[in-house]
């Protein structure tokens, strides 16, 4: 089950190189729902007063936004086109619901989608607490 | 519209302090739950140890990632107040909701984003932490390596004959110096 069979009729728009797509800082993810249609998005988090915090990168497929954290590490992300071309769709709340009840199987596809990913992120906090206990053996 | 009056019709089951919704690892029905009192903790095992994860309240959601695969439990989910009533979202339902109640398939999504987002700064702090670590041992090992150094330069100064030539004195003078220089790379 493939997210895109649903969201055929995207509003999108290409970004050039090192453009910037979206950006906490001004506050333009919360409500939208992006999809990487083509390309690559390179994803920049501060942590503040002002820690770089780890470059994470986007492909093809791949879905952010529609939301903000709501921890209060007060880390800000900026997302910036790191190809030549990137395209990128949007879907705000009202075109969500409106596929999610014309396609049944919509709102399962984007669940499963964040889930896929939650996983992964699972297993690298999984690896990393594994190497920090040996890590802090190896110290102690 | 609040959360408790999007989640109205799914089928609800009440529970007492210490009742185990799911344990980690067990294979069970593909469903997810809503809490619409009490609290429930979320308990999942690193290292042999079992460590609360999260602790939710009226209004949140569990147990969501059964729901879309079929894998075991990746954490237990445990009553902690005295009693809890939570809904039960199965597959199916999850299906019918979309055409009655997509508002709060909505309210999921972004709840479910939001968790990414909360699991990925999780990641970068202990990505931090790793690194840190990692730094510090090194260090050590830096350090530990020059104090054998040290320990074995010593050991060769101690071992030079007592009768002091001008070329033994020359020496000494080289290891003194050479010495210094260990001290100046590494003053601990």
């Amino acid at each position: 089950m493939n997210i895109y069979e649903f969201v055929t009729n995207l509003d999108s728009r290409i970004y050039h190189l090192n453009e910037v797509i979206a950006d906490e800082y001004i506050g333009d993810i919360e409500d939208k729902l992006y999809f990487i249609l083509k390309g690559r998005v390179e994803v920049k988090r501060t942590m503040e007063p002002d820690i770089e915090l780890k470059t994470e990168f986007l492909n093809t497929g791949d879905i952010f936004g529609f939301a903000v954290s709501p921890s209060k590490l007060k880390v800000q992300s900026v997302y910036k086109s790191i190809d030549v071309n990137t395209k990128v769709g949007y879907l705000d709340n009202k075109a969500i619901i409106h596929i999610g009840k014309t396609n049944p199987l919509f709102f399962f596809s984007l669940l499963k989608s964040s889930i896929d990913k939650l996983l992964k992120i699972e297993k690298e906090i999984s690896l990393l607490s594994e190497n920090i206990s040996s890590l802090q053996e190896g110290i102690i | 519209m609040n959360l408790q009056e999007l989640a109205k019709g799914l089928e609800i089951r009440s529970l007492n302090k210490g009742d185990m919704v799911f344990k980690e690892k067990a294979f069970g029905n593909q469903e997810m739950f809503f809490i619409f009192s009490g609290e429930i903790c979320i308990l999942r095992t690193f290292s042999g140890i079992e460590e609360e994860i999260n602790h939710l309240h009226p209004g949140s959601f569990f147990g969501e990632v059964a729901l879309v695969q079929n894998v075991p439990r990746l954490a237990s989910a445990k009553v902690i107040s005295d009693h809890a009533k939570i809904g039960v979202i199965s597959r199916n339902h999850f299906i019918v909701l979309s055409k009655t109640n997509p508002e709060f398939l909505v309210v999921l999504f972004k709840k479910m984003q939001e968790i990414i987002l909360v699991r990925t700064e999780n990641r970068d702090l202990l990505y931090m932490q790793e690194q840190e670590l990692n730094n510090a041992l090194s260090n050590d090992i830096w350090v530990k390596i020059n104090e054998s150094h040290s320990e074995i330069n010593s050991g060769s100064a101690d071992s030079e004959p007592s009768e002091v030539n001008s070329d033994s004195a020359l020496k000494e003078n080289d290891e003194e110096s050479m010495e210094d220089e260990i001290q100046d790379v590494n003053p601990e």
